[in-house]
């Protein structure tokens, strides 16, 4: 069984065994039923029956015609006769036969000459090897009336005729008028047909004679085989192979791709699977081995056509497709046919700006960016960034206002809450909590004044003790031990836990009731458990009684671990007091830091509460993975270099570079020229605002950089100087000046900007403008002379009106307003004599449009 | 399965294409292809459009891969070719009579140091200045700089044997070790490094050290060719990551957990069906693309579970593609 694909009608396939079946192209998808007759190609493509020839049982070889009559082909049979018959009209074919009946073992068309068909045999005594018709002369011949019908026989004389006594056991036109031809098994001839006597060209002496085939998209590229050996050869220089595939098994078919340079298909004889090599590299390199890469082709089944639990079938042939892009078509003796794609190398990029690009195919290039609802689904930070930019996160006003900015993330919001919260405190305390100093973002660290590398200065903190009549009940013989300081109320408040959070609780019941009973607050704590459905905790903890040998005591801690509650457990273990260092609580991770940093500061002496708050920043920097937990941990650092490592840690974690450069601008930007991390942190933002072309949002994230840390500013990058002295004539020379002038204040009649006219250094005059000759600083307007060029509309006080400016080719300038005049109606430079033609060599201004 | 929304951009290349590159603001494409060319579109994003704008010829081979450098140092696009050669493209702006310009692409630099075909070019971070780093199959690595006006070559001898297929630099990020608030330190002081794989099936890593290029490391998983490395953008991350793939059908992330640049360790992402071409990671350096012989790309994201899971894949829009 073999198959081609029609050079012509791309949709037609032809398979020949028994008979010659002609086939067209349906789409099929892969659940639909297969028509009666038809052959699945592929999930959606099946090869509908069209029409049989059946006259011609068992043809050797089978090539369809390249030219323009549809359905028309030529077989070389086994007896030496070839047929030239057609599936429209079956019954009206041709027979050319050779004076010596043997085997036909090649048919060939020659592309670009459709007429020129040639044909290989077997040796005969004194007979040709190779001969080639022109069909048209037997076309000639045809009755228009069918009655050649009654004798197909004709002899018919071939134009050329080669190799006596020999055998062609494959041929393959060379371009339009030369053959190749592989001979007796052992020479690989060029015959140019040219001349009506036709002329030996390069030979070869090789065992590869079968299969021979040139790459038809390059001319000098022919591949022929024998046993397990394909070679690959160069027709300027026949001399050796330039590439030998050495294969396991003997080879049965090769072929180039017609569609792809270099691509040539190999097929062993009873393999599964088909081998690619491509040379089309090998052929471009000069020494050394060339390198082929080689891949194997398995051609993928679907499972109503080859059962997946099966051995996949061996292989008998293949075709490529003649026109879809490295289509091949692969059967088995069985008849089943499966269609595969050889795939190129594909390239793929994704760019700094979330553009997605891949190839498709040969020449195309398809590419997503990130508004693609892929990038919802990957769920990718850069996309909420360039959202949050554009909504003006971190450029708003009050700190708080940008947390509202990032409603969707909650840990996020609250920072920014927590910030705005802290600035206020501080602003209204600081001047209770010296340590605090200047700092507007102080955490729990600073306030305790511990160090980073330090640690706290002994004594550093001297708190009062104070011994509370327990839980404001009567009965109560003991007293829980407290502390206050100033330091830790501001802690406190830090935390949220303001004078009058008893009054304005947050959260869960439970937390609630928490809260309550760390103030010492148990009766408000039982009404909070009761009025919400805990009323059974509430009656247990009003059971409350602190004998230590208590029964209660003694069930409270030992059922105290199963209760699910984080809350409610902190509740009995404050209660029983079991452990005097409240390690419990404080380390209940599902306890909010806040809380138990609040808890702390009541209940733990001075030096406890440091190293908690030093225990407590070490692990999280250490192990605090969520981000929660990271920014959380800023209540400890507060905004400064203390928070580096977390702000990194939030960083790595959620790849929010925007919010942690947005952090730092607005409440650390002093101490961005001291971090390489900060500055880089905010170099990076800026450079995604600009690949996002956010221009504006990049321009105030600088103002707001800048502004809060002055020494930021970059130095202006262009400087005027004297045309005589070479100094420059703005800053240093105008705030002398400026001076200067303040000095003689009271002198001056008027208050008016002060102008310069020459150089503050030496005193030469400066540069004139070249429409109305004044020097330059002298204010537009204040000369009579000036007046006729203004228009009436405009008034002289029109700042940028009066600026002075000047072509960066030739120099010449004067006042914007006059120049913009002048070049609304002139092309050249307005000094006389200079042809420059400074209005065209900008860009991007558009003077013309900007002056009307 | 998230539905793409796909621009499509036919690039009249004569031949098969071998790379596609987008500029810092995704507003240009550079394609290149086996038919020697390398042309340049713009694209606009809003309407999904693109307008061809130049060809550049130069090249007397196959372009296998391009690169745009950042903006600060102007338009400029190195590309490499199996003519032995790397050149670097400037956009000019040639100003007509009546005052229009027309960008105009002239090479800047050509570069012929190389003995043999020159595989990758990749720009480094353009905090370090403008330079730029080629592979080629002639075994070599040479590093081009730009100093004092002039290009400066430094070349690494045998790099891989058999040739170098790629090239992927670190990016700039800020050493993790530094302690919070150091006074003193206001220059990023990170070592340069690039990784590189090639024909020796291995990955090697690449400091700069005394002004020249010394191998720091190498990374060993691979049997046989490695076709592509990628050194994960860093969006300010510190944990640094390089993905690389081969014709062994494997696609390795090596994973630098100490934010040295020195220990790496291995992790497989997954054995695919055949050859993988190309791995690239996204801005945040969490979703890896892989393109392989199977001619589909995927989209690979680390789960909480710790293993990498194919997100998405292009078999169902590929399709769709083949229905039009």
């Amino acid at each position: 069984m073999d198959l081609q694909w029609s050079p012509k009608r791309s949709d037609h396939l032809v398979i020949w065994s028994q008979d010659i079946t002609l086939y067209q192209i349906e789409e099929c998808g892969g659940d639909e039923a297969l028509r009666q007759g038809s052959i699945r190609l592929s999930d959606t493509k099946a090869a509908a029956y069209l029409a049989k020839i059946t006259d011609f049982p068992y043809s050797k070889v089978v090539e369809i015609y390249p030219g323009d009559v549809e359905g028309l082909i030529a077989c070389g049979l086994v007896n030496g006769k070839i047929a030239l018959t057609s599936f429209l009209n079956p019954a009206n074919n041709k027979e050319i036969a050779p004076k010596h009946p043997r085997q036909v073992l090649s048919v060939q068309w020659n592309k670009l000459q459709p007429n020129l068909l040639a044909a290989g045999f077997e040796k005969a005594r004194s007979d040709h090897a190779v001969a080639v018709w022109d069909v048209t002369t037997i076309g000639s011949k045809q009755q228009p009336n069918g009655s050649s019908n009654a004798n197909p026989m004709e002899d018919v004389h071939p134009l050329v005729e080669l190799g006596i006594n020999e055998t062609a056991s494959s041929l393959s036109w060379v371009l339009p008028k030369s053959i190749l031809i592989g001979m007796n098994g052992k020479h690989i001839k060029l015959f140019d047909l040219r001349d009506s006597q036709p002329k030996l060209g390069n030979t070869t002496s090789t065992k590869a004679v079968n299969g021979i085939s040139v790459d038809t998209l390059c001319h000098n590229r022919v591949v022929s085989y024998a046993e397990n050996q394909a070679f690959v050869w160069d027709m300027r220089n026949f001399e050796k192979p330039f590439v030998v595939l050495n294969h396991s098994k003997p080879i049965s078919k090769v072929a180039w791709c017609p569609t792809r340079s270099g691509l040539l298909a190999c097929l062993e004889k009873d393999s599964t699977f088909l081998t690619l090599h491509d040379v089309h590299h090998a052929a471009l390199s000069e020494e050394g081995d060339p390198a082929v890469l080689e891949r194997r082709l398995y051609p993928a089944y679907s499972e109503d056509v080859c059962n997946p639990n099966c051995a996949s079938p061996p292989l008998c042939s293949f075709a490529w497709h003649c026109s879809d892009e490295n289509l091949i078509t692969t059967c088995t003796p069985k008849g089943v046919l499966w269609n595969s794609v050889v795939f190129e190398r594909m390239t793929l990029n994704w760019s700094s700006t979330s553009k997605f690009g891949w190839s498709n195919g040969k020449k195309t290039i398809l590419y997503i960016d990130n508004t693609d609802k892929l990038y919802t689904f990957l769920d990718d930070i850069s996309v909420k960034m360039r959202q949050r930019a554009i909504d003006g996160y971190g450029l708003k006003t009050t700190l708080r206002e940008n947390g509202m900015v990032v409603q969707d993330s909650e840990t996020t919001r609250n920072i920014w809450l927590w910030l705005d919260y802290c600035k206020a405190l501080t602003e209204k305390e600081k001047y209770l909590v010296p340590s605090v100093g200047t700092l507007k973002y102080p955490g729990v660290r600073v306030v305790l004044r511990i160090d980073s590398a330090v640690g706290a200065p002994a004594g550093s903190l001297k708190s009062e003790v104070v011994n509370n009549t327990s839980f404001d009940l009567h009965n109560n013989k003991t007293y829980r031990r407290s502390y206050r300081s100033e330091e830790r109320s501001f802690i406190q408040q830090l935390c949220g836990w303001n004078q009058g959070v008893l009054q304005d609780l947050q959260g869960s019941p439970t937390r609630r009731a928490a809260i309550a009973l760390f103030h010492l607050k148990m009766r408000q704590a039982i009404k909070i458990l009761n009025e919400s459905n805990h009323s059974i905790v509430a009656m247990a903890i009003a059971g409350f009684n602190d004998d230590e040998s208590s029964l209660w005591r003694e069930l409270a801690q030992s059922n105290c671990n199963q209760l699910d509650d984080p809350y409610i457990r902190a509740i009995f273990a404050f209660l029983t007091e079991s452990d005097s260092n409240y390690e419990t609580i404080l380390k209940e991770k599902e306890i909010s830091l806040a809380d138990r940093m609040g808890f702390a500061c009541s209940f733990l002496p001075d030096g406890k509460l440091i190293s908690f708050v030093n225990e407590l920043t070490h692990d999280l920097i250490k192990t605090g993975n969520l981000p929660e937990e990271i920014l959380d941990a800023v209540l400890l650092t507060g905004m400064t270099t203390q928070a580096i490592p977390l702000l990194q840690k939030y960083v790595d974690y959620t790849a929010d570079i925007q919010t942690v450069a947005l952090l730092v601008v607005r409440t650390m930007a002093l101490e961005i020229s001291n971090s390489s991390l900060l500055k880089l942190w905010t170099e990076r933002y800026r450079e995604l605002l600009d690949s996002w072309k956010l221009w504006e949002q990049r321009a105030e994230f600088d103002i707001v950089k800048n502004t809060n840390n002055p020494a930021l500013v970059p130095q202006p990058e262009v400087s005027v100087s004297c045309n005589f002295c070479g100094k420059s004539i703005s800053s240093t020379g105008m705030t002398n000046l400026a001076r200067s002038a303040q000095l003689f204040n009271r002198f001056s009649a008027s208050n008016a900007k002060l102008k310069l006219s020459c150089c503050p250094s030496c005193r030469k005059p400066l540069p004139r403008c070249s429409i109305c000759l004044m020097h330059m600083g002298t204010i537009l307007g204040t000369s009579k002379e000036l007046q006729p060029l203004l228009p009436s509309s405009m008034t002289s006080s029109e700042a940028v009106a009066c600026w002075y400016t000047w072509c960066q080719s030739c120099r010449h300038g004067g006042h914007t307003l006059h120049l913009q005049h002048w070049f609304e109606t002139q092309a050249e430079c307005p000094v006389s004599g200079c042809t420059c033609k400074c209005i065209t060599l900008d860009r991007v201004v558009d003077f013309s449009s900007g002056g009307s | 399965m998230a539905t793409f929304n796909v621009a499509t951009i036919d690039t009249g290349h004569e031949d098969m294409i071998h790379d596609a590159q987008m500029d810092f603001l995704g507003t240009k494409l550079a394609t290149c292809s086996c038919d020697k060319n390398i042309r340049i579109f713009d694209l606009n994003v809003q309407t999904g459009t693109h307008t061809f704008v130049a060809e550049l010829k130069g090249h007397e081979g196959p372009v296998w891969q391009l690169a745009w450098a950042h903006p600060r140092f102007d338009t400029l696009l190195a590309s490499c070719s199996y003519d032995r050669r790397v050149i670097i493209w400037k956009e000019v702006l040639d100003v007509k009579h009546d005052g229009r310009k027309i960008p105009k692409w002239e090479p800047m630099y050509t570069y012929e140091g190389h003995e043999s075909s020159v595989n990758s070019v990749c720009w480094a971070p353009p905090e370090w200045g403008l330079m730029l780093a080629a592979g080629s199959s002639d075994g070599t690595i040479s590093v081009l700089s730009y100093v004092n006006d002039r290009w400066e070559a430094k070349k690494i001898p045998s790099a891989h044997t058999l040739g170098c297929n790629a090239v992927t630099w670190s990016p700039p990020t800020g050493p993790s070790s530094m302690s919070a608030g150091d006074p003193g330190s206001n220059a990023i002081t990170t070592v340069k490094r690039f990784a590189s794989g090639g024909c020796d099936n291995l990955v090697k890593i690449w400091k700069e050290e005394n002004e020249e290029w010394t191998e720091e490391t190498k990374l060993e998983g691979h049997s046989d060719w490695v076709r592509d490395v990628a050194w994960s953008p860093s969006a300010g991350l510190t944990k640094m990551k390089i993905a690389s793939c081969s014709q062994d059908r494997r696609v390795i992330v090596w994973n630098n957990r100490e934010s040295d640049g020195v220990s790496w360790t291995p992790e497989l992402l997954h054995v695919f069906d055949d050859v993988v071409w190309h791995v690239s990671w996204n801005f945040v350096g969490d979703v890896l693309a892989v393109s392989g012989g199977d001619n589909q790309v995927s989209l690979w994201k680390k789960r909480e579970s710790e293993s990498w899971e194919c997100i998405s894949d292009s078999s169902k829009s590929q399709q769709q593609q083949h229905h039009h």
